[in-house]
C-alpha cells in the first residue's frame, strides 16, 4: 500500500510540511520566551536597584529588622518577590519568607553574578516559591564598597503560559495543515494516478488479447498524453496484428487449399510446415507433423536426399524437380525443391505434384492408340489374306468367290462400325454431341429398346422381361441416346447369357434419380475386371472374342455422364451381371 | 549437453533406419513391378542397387555400434538400439528377397506369360503395406500396433495358399508351365518371407517397449 504513489507523495509532502512547520515553531516558542524576558529584565532591574538604593542606609545602619520590614512592604506594592542579602550570602529580608528560616544564598548563581558582574540574571525552580522563577540580583553600593545584593524575583509562570498558547496554536496549525496536505496529496494524486491505473488495467486486457480496449482521457496533463499516446499506439497495434493475421490466415487459406503439397524443411532437416494438399498427395494420416525430421514423415528416402543435398549445398540458389515415386500403393509424384533464405535461417521448399492420375491417363492413351491399331489390323489382316487367295486363283471359283466376297464385306462392315463409334466417342468424348435432354417417361425410353432386341432374344433362347412401372416420374433424358445405351446393356446381357437365361429390365427411383438396371443369368464378369469395364477395347474374356468393337459400354457410360448419371455393373462370377445406371428425374415432377 | 547429443545421435540413428526402410520398401515395390512388366533392364538394376542396401545396412551397424560405445546407453535406449541392430538385418534380408524377384525376372526372361499377376502384386501391397506400418511403430514406439500388424500377416500367407494352389493347377494341366510357374512360386515364396520378416520387426517393436521377447506369429511356411 505504501509503494504507491498516492502514499509516497502524501507522506513525503506530510513529512516536509511538519519538519518544516516543527523547526519553525521551535524558533516561535524561543522567540516568544526571549521577547518576554527582553521586556521583564530592564524593569526588574529597576526595581531591583530601587530596592538597593532604599535598602542602603538599612545596611549601613545594621537594623535588619527594618529592613525586612521594608523588603515586606515593598513587595506587596511591586508585586514582586523582594529579596535583600548581605555580602556574605545572609538573607537580610524577604518579601514572603521569614529571613531567619531561609538558607544562605551565596552560592545562587544570580547573587554570585551580581557581586561580579554588577546585574545578575537566571531562571530556576525555587524551592521556596515552589515555582519557575526569574531572578535578577544588583549589587547594594555602601560607602563605594559592595555591601550586599538586592534581588527581584518574579515567577515564569506567565511566560510559560503564553508560550504553551503559542505551542499549542502552533500544534493545531501543524494538524490542520498536515490533514489539508494529506487530502490535498490525496486528491491531486488520485487525479494523476487514476488514468495510470486505467493504462495498467488496459495494458493488461490488450497483454490478453482483448486489442479493442481503450482509455477515457480526461486531464491534459501528462497522464493524459501518455493515455492518448497510448490510444494511438493500440490502435496501430490492432491494425497491424488485423493487418498480420489477415495475412496469416490467407497464406493459410491458400496453402490448405492448394492443390499441390507443400513442404518446408529447415536446416535441421525438420519439418516446419506441412500443408494439407502434402497429407492427401504422401496419404499421411492425420496428426501433428511440425518438428519431426522429414524421412519420418514422408518415408521416402529419395525426396529425403534431394532435399538434404539441397540443405547441405549451402548458398546454392538453384532449384531442382525430380520424379519421385513412392507409397503403398505407388503413387507418381513431382518433387520441386527450392531452397529459401529468410535472413539468416535457410528453409527448402518442397512441393510436391501428384501426376498419378495423369500417368495413368497417358497409359489409358497409348493402350488405347495399340488397341485400336490391333482393332483395325486385325481385320484388314484377313481382308489382305481373302484379297490375296482371290488373287491366287479362287477368283474362278464362283461359289468361293461368293463366299470370300461376304466374309470380306462383313469385315469392312466391322472395319466401318468401329470406325463410326469410334468418331462417335469421340465426338461424345470432347462434347461434340448436343444431347438433347427432355422430360420424358422411364416406359418411352425402355419398351422401343426391349421391344427392337426380342427377336434377337428368342433366337437365343433368351427370356426378355420388362418390368418398368408406369408411375415413375419423368427423366431428364434425350431419348435416341439412352435407347442406345440401353440396346447395348441388353445387346450385351442376351450375347453373355446361354440359352434358357433370362434378362430383365428394370428401374426404380432413388432420392432424385432413377436408376435402371439390365440383369442376366449369364457367366458374369469377373470382379479383378468390374471397374474396368467401362475401358475402350476392355474385354473381359480376350481368349474368347465375342465380336463387338469394344467400345460399347465405353460410349454408354460417356451418354450417362453426360447426363449426368452414373454408370456401373455389380457382378457374381457364375451367376449373371447386373448394369446399373441413373438418370436425373425431371425437374418439377418429383411432388 | 551430453543428453541433447545423445537424444539427436538415437533420433539421427531412427532416420537412418527410415532411410533403409524407404529403400527396401522400393525394392520390393519395383522387382514386382519389373517382374509384372517383364522389364528385364529394371531387374538388373534393382540386383546393382541390392549393393546400396547392403551398404548402408553396414553403415547404420557401425553408427549404432559407435553410439553405444559413447553413450553407454540404459534400458529402452539400449534396447532401441539392439533392436536396431535386428531391424537393420531384417531389412537387409528382406533386400535380398527383393533382389531374388528381380532375378527371377531374369530367369523368366521373354518367355510368354502363365497368367496376368494378380495375387502377387497383392501380397507386395499387403507386405509394404505391413513394413510400413511397423516402421511407424518404431517410432511411435507403439507395441500394441506392432503386435496388430504381425497378426495381419495371416494375410500374405493365405495369399500365398492361394497362389500356391492356383500355380499347382497350371502345373497340373500343363507341364509346360512347370518352370514358369515353378520360378512364380519362388517370388510368392520371397514375399511370404518379406512378411515374416515384417513380423521380425514388430517382434523388435515389442521387445524396444516393453522389454519382452515375444515370438508373434509362427509362419506356417
Amino acid at each position: 500500500m505504501f509503494r504507491s504513489i498516492r502514499w509516497r507523495i502524501g507522506i513525503s509532502s506530510l513529512t516536509l510540511i511538519v519538519v518544516c512547520m516543527a523547526i519553525l515553531s521551535v524558533y516561535l516558542l524561543n522567540y516568544v520566551r526571549e521577547y518576554y524576558l527582553s521586556n521583564l529584565g530592564p524593569q526588574l532591574v529597576a526595581q531591583a536597584n530601587l530596592v538597593a538604593a532604599l535598602a542602603e542606609k538599612h545596611i549601613t545602619s545594621g537594623g535588619s529588622d527594618d529592613l525586612d520590614a521594608l523588603v515586606k512592604r515593598l513587595g506587596q506594592q511591586t508585586k514582586s518577590r523582594l529579596t535583600v542579602i548581605d555580602r556574605n550570602g545572609v538573607v537580610l529580608g524577604d518579601s514572603m519568607e521569614d529571613p531567619a528560616t531561609m538558607e544562605n544564598h551565596g552560592q545562587r548563581p544570580e547573587f554570585l553574578q551580581a557581586l561580579s558582574a554588577g546585574v545578575g540574571e537566571g531562571s530556576r525552580y525555587s524551592s521556596t516559591a515552589r515555582l519557575d522563577m526569574l531572578y535578577v540580583a544588583v549589587p547594594i553600593h555602601a560607602n563605594g564598597d559592595v555591601a550586599g545584593v538586592a534581588r527581584v524575583s518574579l515567577p515564569l509562570q506567565e511566560v510559560n503560559e503564553s508560550q504553551q498558547r503559542a505551542a499549542s496554536t502552533i500544534a493545531f496549525a501543524i494538524s490542520l495543515t498536515g490533514a489539508l496536505v494529506i487530502l490535498l496529496a490525496f486528491l491531486v494524486t488520485g487525479m494523476a494516478v487514476r488514468p495510470v491505473k486505467q493504462l495498467t488495467q488496459m495494458v493488461r486486457a490488450f497483454s490478453a488479447g482483448r486489442l479493442d480496449q481503450r482509455i477515457r482521457v480526461d486531464s491534459q496533463d501528462e497522464v493524459g498524453e501518455l493515455a492518448e499516446a497510448f490510444n494511438q499506439m493500440s490502435e496501430r497495434l490492432e491494425e497491424t496484428i488485423e493487418t498480420v493475421s489477415n495475412e496469416r490466415n490467407r497464406m493459410a487459406a491458400i496453402l490448405s487449399s492448394m492443390a499441390d503439397g507443400i513442404i518446408i524443411v529447415d536446416g535441421e532437416g525438420k519439418v516446419t510446415l506441412l500443408n494439407e494438399a502434402s497429407q492427401r498427395i504422401l496419404r499421411l494420416p492425420r496428426q501433428d507433423y511440425l518438428g519431426h525430421s522429414l524421412i519420418e514423415v514422408v518415408r521416402d528416402h529419395e525426396l529425403a536426399r534431394l532435399v538434404k543435398d539441397s540443405i547441405e549445398r549451402r548458398g546454392g540458389q538453384e532449384i531442382m524437380a525430380r520424379l519421385v515415386e513412392t507409397g503403398v500403393p505407388r503413387r507418381i509424384l513431382r518433387a520441386v525443391i527450392t531452397p529459401i533464405k529468410e535472413g539468416e535461417t535457410r528453409h527448402t521448399l518442397v512441393v510436391l505434384q501428384d501426376l498419378t492420375e495423369l500417368r495413368r491417363a497417358e497409359t489409358v492413351r497409348r493402350e488405347f492408340v495399340a488397341n485400336v491399331s490391333h482393332e483395325l489390323r486385325t481385320p484388314l489382316a484377313s481382308i489382305k489374306a481373302l484379297v490375296e487367295t482371290l488373287r491366287d486363283g479362287a477368283l474362278e471359283d464362283t461359289a468361293a468367290a461368293k463366299d470370300f466376297l461376304t466374309r470380306m464385306e462383313t469385315e469392312v462392315d466391322g472395319l466401318t462400325q468401329l470406325v463410326g463409334e469410334l468418331q462417335e466417342l469421340s465426338r461424345i468424348e470432347s462434347g461434340q454431341v448436343a444431347l438433347k435432354p427432355e422430360p420424358t417417361a422411364v416406359l418411352t425410353l425402355v419398351v422401343p429398346a426391349t421391344e427392337r432386341l426380342r427377336t434377337q432374344a428368342e433366337r437365343s433362347g433368351v427370356t426378355l422381361t420388362c418390368d418398368v412401372s408406369s408411375q415413375l416420374p419423368d427423366v431428364l433424358a434425350d431419348g435416341v441416346r439412352i435407347q442406345q445405351v440401353l440396346i447395348n446393356l441388353v445387346h450385351n446381357a442376351i450375347k453373355f447369357t446361354p440359352p434358357g437365361g433370362q434378362v430383365t429390365v428394370s428401374a426404380s427411383a432413388k432420392d432424385t434419380a432413377i436408376c435402371l438396371s439390365v440383369a442376366d443369368t449369364g457367366i458374369g464378369i469377373p470382379s479383378d475386371d468390374l471397374p474396368r469395364i467401362f475401358e475402350r477395347f476392355y474385354k473381359a474374356d480376350k481368349s474368347r472374342s465375342t465380336g463387338g468393337t469394344g467400345l460399347g459400354l465405353a460410349i454408354a457410360k460417356h451418354i450417362v455422364q453426360a447426363h449426368g448419371g452414373d454408370i456401373w455393373a455389380e457382378s457374381l462370377e457364375g451367376h449373371g451381371a447386373t448394369f446399373i445406371f441413373s438418370l436425373p428425374i425431371a425437374a418439377g415432377v418429383p411432388e | 549437453m551430453t543428453r541433447v547429443s545423445f537424444e539427436k545421435e538415437l533420433g539421427h540413428l531412427q532416420d537412418e533406419v527410415l532411410v533403409l526402410g524407404s529403400m527396401v520398401d522400393k525394392a520390393i515395390d519395383r522387382s514386382i513391378e519389373a517382374l509384372k512388366r517383364r522389364d528385364l533392364e529394371e531387374a538388373r538394376r534393382i540386383i546393382a542397387d541390392d549393393l546400396v542396401i547392403n551398404r548402408k545396412r553396414f553403415d547404420i551397424e557401425e553408427q549404432a555400434l559407435l553410439v553405444i560405445a559413447t553413450q553407454q546407453p540404459m534400458a529402452r535406449d539400449l534396447r532401441f538400439i539392439a533392436s536396431v541392430l535386428n531391424i537393420i538385418t531384417d531389412l537387409e534380408r528382406m533386400a535380398d528377397h527383393a533382389e531374388g524377384n528381380a532375378k527371377i525376372t531374369l530367369l523368366l526372361g521373354d518367355e510368354p506369360p502363365l497368367k496376368p499377376l494378380i495375387d502377387i502384386p497383392r501380397m507386395a501391397l499387403k507386405t509394404r503395406d505391413m513394413l510400413r506400418r511397423a516402421l511407424d511403430a518404431l517410432v511411435a514406439r507403439d507395441a500394441e500396433a506392432a503386435k496388430q500388424i504381425a497378426h495381419e500377416d495371416d494375410e500374405v500367407d493365405a495369399l500365398y495358399d492361394q497362389v500356391y494352389r492356383e500355380l499347382l493347377t497350371f502345373m497340373i494341366q500343363d507341364p509346360r508351365t512347370i518352370t514358369r510357374a515353378t520360378y512364380l512360386l519362388w517370388a510368392a515364396h520371397n514375399l511370404e518371407r518379406i512378411g515374416d520378416r515384417v513380423t521380425n520387426i514388430c517382434e523388435r517393436v515389442v521387445f524396444t517397449v516393453t522389454g519382452r521377447m515375444e515370438e508373434m506369429n509362427v509362419s506356417t511356411y
